[in-house]
């Protein structure tokens, strides 16, 4: 509404101004003329405006399309289905866990880790998935082993670690390790879900 | 954190769980719901007001699922929006509208028997959503000065509730504005709980709603009804009102949103601005119908610290003038003329000074103010030539008197855009220091042709990291292609050399040397001997050969003295190999085994390296035919496609930067134009009143140098 608030100001202004000037000035018939081709100029220029940031939004939705084809285009380079492996990371809700940083190993190997700045646990509480890892793995059986470091509602350092036997085929491979909250015993837990295509 | 939290479980949930439950029979039930799980990852980004990130996300899944469901469609919309994207918005809002016209169908013939109010529900929540989205849409649209476009969109809302009507009211008014809006009338289904029964106590908090109120006295006033719009703004000055709670899809499509933003802080100051507002259009009115001394009073306190100080100011010192409050007046008049310099009350408030000054203090007095005013009006117009000059002959008009201070908060006027920069939405200021520049952009338009400079300013720098990590891309594939033509040539060599075939064979003679042994294991026991048993069979074989040349050469020279020696020779031999036979024969059943299993392990080996072997091969005709969707051919296509698209969007971000900035120069031109001309004006009247004093000041010379020669006449008759 701050905008609107804004809208209304200078609306307001225009109009205070064209009473004031009008009535100390005697310069209505004048003023008035010039009002009226303003107007008529502004119009004319509110609709090549209009044009033009058609024009501009239209470049614009082209340019964020060729960044997403390039970053497709980058995946599927990088990252053939094959050998792809992404790892994700959500939290349901956070109550008991505030989540802190992350590490993730596979076959024994450390692949990624994060730490998180409030705004990105904020951003995970509420309902968003991070996708933490995305790298190439042979087709195969393989360990996951992921370590969730943060602090317990009360306020104490804690450690949740799940490790997890997958097998890689010919598809993508899509893991998410959900923190979730159990309230059966008050604390965090690790969730392996393995997104089914 | 609580709002967004149960904004999202209340509205997101039931509609997302109900995509589901409509498209049960497509996905089956163990499959994972992947429009859920993108729109969440867009989450992710959303949150962190990366809004570029978490549209390439909701597209993504959009090209890999092949369509979206209703969340993320309107998702979509909300980030366009935030984006400054509304054509897109637009788009993506039809399409939103026509998936729930779908929906409704499907749910009615699919559930017929579904309960009635839960089918009410869903129809309101995403009307709800509907009306949210067209709502915001306008908003941006009345602040880019695109009336009609708002009031297109305006059109397309079908029904709104309470919960929206204060803002569907507002900006309807400023839409249709000075024509009164044809308005919708508030509709009672966001109640459905309460089976039609619709608070009358909410209908009139948004009925009273100071927005709403607000436009209501300036509706009274355009229609000249002044002693309603009076009674009105009596009120509204002294109210006070609590913001509603904003959803989590008000946000979305809110654009001045600000997660860590302080509400109450904000609250107050909204608060504060609309009692200013209401008491500033009071006084207004009460100057119009010329009742100075209520105006006088009206203003007398109104706060230093306001949005609307200038006009007030100047208002208050006018009624004070006019209430013949000289001494109030002059300071005021002085203040806002020296305070303002670039603003046309002050101006205006130099010539009022004069004129007091020449009113109050004489001719002489007044004619130094009037020669004052004068002065500093050519002053002025000087500046405004030089402001003029340096801005046509500048080249890049976004370098235009740009600060070199990172002091942007105090520079009053600024213009935000999104900064697109590897997938990170940031905000970007243009913050010219030149007031004249300042002045001009308070004009929507001037104001939305420099938004589009920026953008596009932006946009071809995010074009040039797009063809750096196109060349990227065309490097990896290349270095990928010379990797894989080495992998094929290799392969070539292999199937050359025959090394797969040279195994096979061997695999069958050891195959046929294991049949035998098992067939027959007195015969061909020793194909299970040790390396240690091996060499001893062979010494043994060396031996047995040994002796028969040593009997055939006894036999041929006839020497009967050896065969004794022979005789015991056999005799060893026979015991010896007796005994390996035996020790070889023990142990025949476990090695026979072994050699078995060995052998079924090696068909299994043997079978791994003619799939792999298979699959290479296919692999490598794939790639020469281009037929895997990856394939490197494929994806060099891919990239040389990309190339042309950069190529031409460089091309029109040339062509369109150049034709905005045209327009900008036009528009500064003309509003250049415009002060001159207002300037000029203002520089006449006060050399007419100058001209006027000078005329008083002659007529009083002349009445005075007539009076001194009338006395001088008299004393000379009186000498005579």
């Amino acid at each position: 509404m701050n905008k609107v608030n804004f809208i209304v100001k200078m609306k307001t202004l225009t109009f205070l101004l064209l009473a004031i000037s009008g009535s100390i000035f005697c310069l209505q018939q004048s003023h008035a003329q010039e009002v009226s081709s303003a107007q008529q100029m502004s119009t004319s220029q509110q609709a090549t405006s209009s044009a033009l940031s058609k024009e501009v939004q239209q470049l614009k939705s082209q340019v964020l399309q060729l960044n997403r084809e390039l970053f497709i285009l980058e995946e599927d380079l990088l990252f053939p289905a094959s050998t792809q492996i992404a790892i994700f990371v959500s939290v349901d809700i956070g109550r008991f866990f505030k989540l802190d940083s992350v590490e993730i190993k596979i076959d024994e190997q450390d692949v990624a880790g994060f730490l998180y700045t409030d705004r990105q646990r904020v951003a995970l509480e509420q309902g968003g998935i991070q996708k933490l890892y995305l790298g190439n793995i042979k087709l195969g059986v393989h360990q996951l082993t992921a370590i969730f470091i943060g602090l317990d509602n009360e306020g104490r350092a804690i450690k949740r670690a799940i490790n997890h036997t997958f097998e890689k085929e010919d598809d993508s491979l899509m893991i998410e390790l959900k923190v979730a909250d159990n309230t059966g015993n008050y604390r965090a837990q690790v969730v392996v879900e393995e997104w089914v295509l | 954190m609580g709002i967004y939290l149960s904004a999202y479980a209340c509205v997101l949930i039931p509609l997302t769980s109900y995509s589901m439950n409509i498209d049960g029979q497509q996905q089956a039930p163990i499959n994972t719901n992947l429009h859920k799980k993108y729109y969440q990852q867009a989450l992710y980004y959303y949150f962190q007001s990366n809004y570029s990130a978490a549209l390439n996300i909701i597209s993504d899944s959009k090209l890999r699922l092949k369509s979206l469901d209703q969340t993320s469609q309107l998702f979509t919309a909300g980030l366009q929006v935030s984006l400054g994207l509304q054509e897109q918005a637009k788009q993506s809002l039809l399409l939103f509208d026509h998936m729930q016209r779908e929906s409704k169908e499907r749910l009615s013939s699919e559930k017929p028997f579904e309960k009635q109010t839960q089918k009410n529900q869903h129809k309101a929540k995403s009307e709800q959503l509907l009306v949210l989205a067209l709502l915001s849409l306008t908003e941006q649209f009345i602040a880019q000065g695109e009336v009609m476009q708002a009031q297109q969109t305006l059109a397309k809302i079908p029904q709104v509730t309470q919960r929206y009507y204060q803002q569907y009211h507002v900006l309807s008014q400023l839409a249709y504005w000075p024509k009164q809006p044809d308005l919708l009338p508030m509709s009672g289904q966001e109640g459905y709980q309460k089976k039609q029964n619709v608070d009358a106590s909410l209908h009139d908090v948004v009925y009273k709603s100071p927005y709403i109120q607000l436009n209501n006295a300036l509706r009274l006033i355009e229609e000249e009804k002044y002693t309603q719009a009076i009674s009105l703004l009596a009120m509204i000055k002294n109210s006070r009102w609590q913001a509603a709670e904003q959803t989590f899809w008000q946000l979305l499509f809110a654009t001045d949103k600000d997660f860590s933003l302080e509400k109450q802080a904000e609250e107050q100051l909204q608060n504060q601005a609309v009692n200013d507002y209401a008491r500033l259009l009071l006084a207004q009115l009460y100057t119009q119908q010329e009742a100075y001394e209520k105006a006088f009073f009206e203003l007398k306190t109104f706060p230093q610290q306001s949005p609307y100080t200038e006009p007030a100011l100047f208002l208050f010192a006018f009624s004070a003038q006019q209430v013949k409050q000289h001494t109030t007046a002059l300071s005021l008049l002085t203040l806002l003329h020296e305070q303002y310099p670039y603003s046309h009350l002050g101006w205006q408030a130099g010539l009022l000074m004069a004129k007091q000054v020449t009113e109050q203090k004489g001719l002489a007095q007044g004619w130094q103010a009037y020669q004052k005013v004068e002065h500093f009006f050519l002053a002025t117009i000087e500046k405004l030539n030089h402001f003029e000059k340096s801005y046509s002959t500048n080249a890049e008009l976004l370098s235009f008197s740009t600060t070199t201070t990172a002091n942007h908060k105090a520079v009053k006027n600024h213009l935000t855009t999104p900064f697109i920069e590897h997938l990170k939405l940031e905000k970007k200021l243009y913050a010219p220091e030149s007031v004249w520049l300042q002045q001009a952009l308070y004009d929507t338009t001037l104001n939305s042709l420099y938004q589009q400079l920026v953008e596009l300013t932006v946009l071809a720098q995010h074009n040039q990291k797009l063809q750096h990590k196109n060349d990227w891309i065309a490097e990896t594939i290349n270095l990928n292609t010379q990797r894989k033509a080495g992998i094929a040539a290799s392969q070539i060599t292999i199937t050359q050399q025959g090394a797969y075939e040279k195994l096979l064979e061997k695999r069958a003679s050891l195959s046929a040397a294991l049949a035998l042994a098992l067939s027959d294991p007195q015969q061909h026991g020793f194909a299970f001997a040790n390396e240690k048993e091996q060499v001893l069979l062979d010494r043994l074989q060396r031996s047995k050969e040994n002796l028969a040349d040593i009997i055939n050469y006894s036999n041929d020279h006839g020497n009967k003295d050896e065969q004794a020696n022979i005789d015991d020779y056999q005799q060893r031999l026979t015991r010896i190999s007796a005994v390996l036979t035996w020790q070889i024969s023990q142990r025949f059943p476990q090695r026979a085994w072994q050699h078995r299993q060995q052998l079924a392990a090696l068909d299994k080996n043997l079978k791994d390296v003619e799939s792999l072997q298979k699959k290479i091969s296919q692999l490598s005709v794939d790639t020469l035919t281009g037929q895997k969707t990856h394939s490197l051919s494929q994806l060099s296509n891919r990239k040389i496609k990309a190339d042309k698209q950069i190529n031409q969007l460089n091309k029109h971000l040339k062509q369109l930067k150049s034709k905005v900035s045209l327009n900008i120069r036009i528009k500064v031109a003309y509003y250049i134009d415009q002060q001159r001309t207002l300037l000029t004006q203002h520089l006449l009247t006060t050399r007419s009143a100058m001209a006027v004093v000078l005329e008083k000041m002659s007529t009083n010379d002349k009445k005075i140098e007539h009076q001194l020669n009338l006395d001088a006449q008299t004393v000379k008759e009186q000498a005579l």
